[in-house]
């Protein structure tokens, strides 16, 4: 009887470790997928970035490089690099206000919220950084949604005759949420 | 992904499959309305903007063209706005919303009819067209339409109060007139309202047939009460709306329709973003009359036409059973901004098959018209022309249909030829080359009794030729051909020539004709050298005077036709055609200003970007009668294969529904898959070159594709897959969608997804 208690309880404790465990995987299989990255690199421009796994990767004429997460309902949040050769004359405002202009042609209520600031990259360089929102409403005019105030963060740097120009776009509800992710991303980007 | 295996579900497909397979519902009617806007002029006073005109119009690109008229686009005196705005109903069964603005690509006023391309949103941000995605109809080919073939107008009934209306009717006769010339105009059955001029025309394939076209305007001093119009903006600013306020016209109903082929060099020159230009300033010259008024005057029947559009005879009756009729008059000050009409009455009833409705004139200042019909019976009693020019009886004329006198004396069928000193004749029959003395004409006769006085009189520019009236007594056989000539002192000199023969006082034949150009063999050669001049530049200076070429490289920016002139007078009608790989992009007939001779015409091309390949060829027209000629070839001497190519297939759209709630789920990516990747390949690399397609749902869930679905044949199995990832949703996936001929168009999805 004593033996059979003694069994039953060890049993017990087994199955609650088994759980215990089984939980523990659970989770740092999730922490995992939500934090792994994938690779990236971009020869002709010497990009080397690490990007969320589970966002969608692209690459244009337009841009090198473009991660999105469409897994989140509404805006996908994003990380674009675009490469512009420019002066060596030219200023990071100067670039921004280039940016602004074309902006305003084709984005809704655009506005630049902050004053040019200067960061450091992690390779000791300088870049300048701007945030700015703009609506984003339905391009199709068959379906109704309410437009979206979309918040952005521009990181330009300009290195070898290029502007390089880091962007971080996320719906404003999500902004402060996501911007960890852009975080990380501009600490592991090598350029 | 490899860490956290995706649990993949299902996707429930409920096609709302249509009671008909696609291949038998031809004409899908949603689709057209779904193309079809509404749009407005409007005019920009500060703050404040004033509609101007209103009319329909039919989208017939993805990336937006727009095929509608002219007269309510494209700025004038009755309608002077200077923004487009395109609306359309959210769904077919909803009045118009404002969503676009659009700039005209190209018009051509007289045939009032214009392509407009949508440049921008409502609030003004610009649109890359490559990123729109419209539903829109393709252009068919209105050659085939015949008589009683039922039509469908599809376009706005009202002033934005009410959704999208379709007409059905029958094509009930054409009319034809000089510009553009047979079938210019559809007659429609039914009676389109005012405001749907602009709105397509479909034939009982759905294929767009036609423009609905009347240019009804209100005129300074017509009491606007009296007439179709809407006011609605305190346009003057002084805190009322009242009679004093733009009156917007809503027009009235009406028939007329433009056959879809005269918009066909329109609709290419806008898919390929050209605009061709003559950069030739003229010489001053314009052609003088006592008024600026227009007139009308000279009216006249015929039983038919020649091939140069001249009157076979003059004719005062019909006899029963006749299946031609024209009506010709002469007419002067006229602009493409003046608007005539054609009313026809039967025995005093209204005869709304003949008649034309309020149009835009298509024709130049001055000269000769005609407006009439071949291979339609029509009826007898006596038939009553009127002719109104901005909404005034400017002319009439009866005719009797039902009773001739066979035996009445007839001059018909006349053409001339110039007898040069050597006696040879020269000239193709109504273009002569200058150089000659003598200018002869030729013409049928019947039932001339001897003795019978007839008269010939000729005249140049419009003014009788001095010593050239003859009247004598006919002294010939009844029946025959005879001569009849006008003789100078001197060589007769360019311009347009007229012919009148009388018979006892009635004017019974007559004909224009042209002289123009030197003699080479027996022909008039009026436009020597044409060439082509490429370049690098928009407008060099040199453009003129440098090498021709019949090859360019694809750099080029523009295209330059040049060309000289000998011996052709102000006021000639003459047209210049431009075609690229055989397809007329510009064909504008116009009168002629720039003096008698001269060298280096400039007629320049240009597109957005550079001159995109293909073989270029201008054409010069004199009576319909190519005098000149002449091709370039730029790049590999072709266009590209998909440049004026359409994307055809299958419109996915559907909803996606929270399977609890039953409520559609906003912000959800809806992401089709191309045919060369599965879902679980997509899964793995997370690589938007997979993408065909991607799509987001709106507040009600829906979602549309914005590209077709290419549609599968059995050499070719075209198969999707679709991705839907969702946070708080569980994922869902599927492969092998394939859509083929029995599709229905569009495919509607209901798609359940379950919370995690």
């Amino acid at each position: 009887m004593i033996q059979q208690l003694t069994s039953s309880r060890w049993s017990h404790v087994f199955t609650t470790l088994v759980i215990v465990a089984g939980l523990g995987a659970g989770l740092f299989l999730r922490g995992n997928a939500l934090t792994e990255v994938r690779i990236y690199t971009d020869i002709q421009f010497g990009i080397t970035a690490f990007y969320p796994a589970a966002w969608s990767v692209s690459s244009s004429t337009a841009y090198p490089f473009r991660a999105r997460n469409l897994t989140e309902r509404g805006f996908p949040t994003t990380i674009q690099i675009t490469v512009q050769t420019v002066p060596d004359t030219i200023s990071p405002r100067q670039v921004f206000d280039t940016l602004s202009l074309e902006r305003l042609q084709t984005l809704a209520s655009y506005n630049v919220i902050s004053s040019p600031a200067t960061i450091t990259l992690p390779d000791g360089s300088s870049a300048s950084v701007v945030e700015y929102a703009y609506a984003d409403s339905e391009a199709d005019p068959f379906l109704e949604r309410i437009p979206s105030i979309i918040r952005g963060q521009d990181v330009v740097t300009i290195r070898r005759g290029q502007a390089i120009t880091i962007s971080f776009l996320s719906d404003e509800q999500t902004y402060d949420a996501n911007l960890s992710t852009f975080e990380e991303f501009l600490q592991r980007l090598r350029l | 992904m490899k860490s956290m295996p995706l649990l993949i579900l299902f996707i429930l497909f409920s096609l709302a499959t249509s009671s008909m397979a696609r291949a038998q519902d031809l004409f899908d009617v949603e689709r057209s309305k779904r193309a079809t806007v509404f749009i407005t002029q409007v005019e920009n006073r500060g703050a404040t903007q004033i509609t101007r005109c209103v009319g329909s119009g039919t989208i017939i690109s993805e990336n937006g063209l727009i095929l509608t008229n002219a007269h309510h686009t494209v700025r004038s005196d009755a309608c002077p706005g200077d923004l487009l705005i395109i609306s359309m109903g959210i769904t077919p069964e909803e009045p118009p919303i404002a969503r676009f603005r659009a700039v005209v690509a190209q018009a051509d006023r007289g045939l009032d009819l214009a392509v407009l391309r949508i440049a921008s949103y409502i609030d003004g941000r610009l649109i890359n067209p490559e990123t729109l995605s419209l539903p829109f109809v393709s252009p068919g080919d209105s050659t085939g339409i015949q008589l009683d073939d039922t039509l469908t107008f599809v376009g706005y009934p009202t002033l934005a109060d009410d959704s999208v209306v379709t007409l059905r009717g029958t094509a009930s006769s054409f009319l034809n007139e000089p510009i553009p010339g047979i079938r210019s105009w559809i007659k429609f059955s039914n009676e389109i309202p005012g405001i749907g001029t602009g709105g397509a025309i479909y034939n009982v394939d759905g294929e767009l047939v036609g423009v609905a076209t009347s240019a009804y305007r209100i005129f300074p001093g017509q009491d606007p009460s009296a007439t179709n119009c809407v006011r609605f903006q305190d346009s003057n600013g002084d805190g009322l709306v009242t009679t004093d306020d733009v009156c917007i016209a809503t027009g009235q109903p009406f028939g007329t329709i433009r056959p879809i082929n005269l918009a066909r060099s329109l609709i290419r020159a806008s898919l390929l973003g050209m605009q061709i230009v003559s950069l030739n300033q003229g010489s001053g010259t314009t052609l003088t009359s006592q008024s600026t008024e227009p007139r009308i005057n000279r009216i006249f029947f015929a039983a038919s036409l020649n091939d140069a559009g001249m009157p076979s005879t003059v004719i005062s009756s019909l006899p029963v059973g006749s299946q031609s009729l024209y009506l010709f008059f002469d007419y002067e000050n006229m602009t493409p901004e003046t608007i005539y009409e054609v009313q026809v009455t039967n025995d005093g009833r209204p005869n709304r098959t003949f008649s034309l409705e309020p149009v835009r004139w298509s024709g130049g200042q001055k000269g000769m018209w005609y407006i009439g019909s071949t291979n339609q019976v029509w009826p007898n009693g006596v038939t009553e022309f009127t002719i109104l020019v901005n909404g005034e009886i400017a002319a009439s004329q009866r005719i009797i249909i039902g009773s001739t006198d066979e035996a009445a004396p007839i001059f018909s069928d006349v053409a001339f030829g110039l007898v040069d000193n050597s006696g040879n004749l020269l000239g193709n029959g109504y273009i002569l080359p200058t150089g000659g003395t003598i200018a002869s004409a030729r013409f049928i006769h019947r039932n001339m009794p001897q003795g019978t006085e007839w008269t010939a009189i000729w005249y140049v520019n419009g003014t009788e030729i001095p010593g050239s009236r003859q009247s004598n007594l006919w002294q010939g056989e009844p029946d025959g051909a005879a001569t009849t000539s006008v003789e100078a002192g001197s060589a007769l000199p360019a311009g347009s020539y007229r012919l009148e023969l009388y018979i006892q006082g009635r004017l019974a034949a007559t004909s224009d004709f042209i002289i123009a150009g030197i003699p080479r063999g027996a022909f008039a050669d009026v436009f020597p050298n044409p060439r082509f001049v490429g370049s690098t530049t928009t407008l060099p200076p040199d453009f003129t005077t440098a090498t021709p070429s019949n090859n360019y490289p694809d750099q080029i920016t523009a295209l330059y036709a040049l060309f000289d002139w000998q011996q052709i007078a102000p006021g000639t009608l003459w047209t210049l055609r431009w075609l690229v790989d055989s397809d007329v992009v510009y064909d504008q007939t116009s009168v002629w200003n720039a003096g008698e001779n001269g060298v280096a015409f400039p007629v320049q091309l240009t597109t957005a970007q550079n001159v995109p390949d293909g073989t270029y060829r201008v054409e010069l027209l004199l009576n319909n009668i190519i005098f000149a000629s002449a091709s370039a070839q730029v790049g590999i001497g072709q266009l590209p294969i998909d440049l004026l190519g359409q994307s055809e297939g299958v419109q996915l759209r559907g909803t996606i529904i929270d399977a609890e709630t039953g409520q559609g789920v906003s912000g959800i990516n809806f992401i089709l898959i191309s045919q060369d990747f599965s879902a679980a390949e997509y899964f793995a690399a997370r690589d938007e070159s997979m993408i065909y397609a991607l799509a987001t749902t709106d507040n009600n869930g829906v979602f549309v594709i914005s590209r077709p679905l290419q549609l599968s044949t059995e050499e070719n199995e075209i198969a999707y897959s679709a991705v839907i990832l969702a946070e708080g949703y569980l994922p869902m996936s599927a492969d092998g969608l394939v859509v083929d001929e029995e599709t229905p168009d569009p495919i509607d999805l209901v798609i359940y997804l379950t919370r995690d």
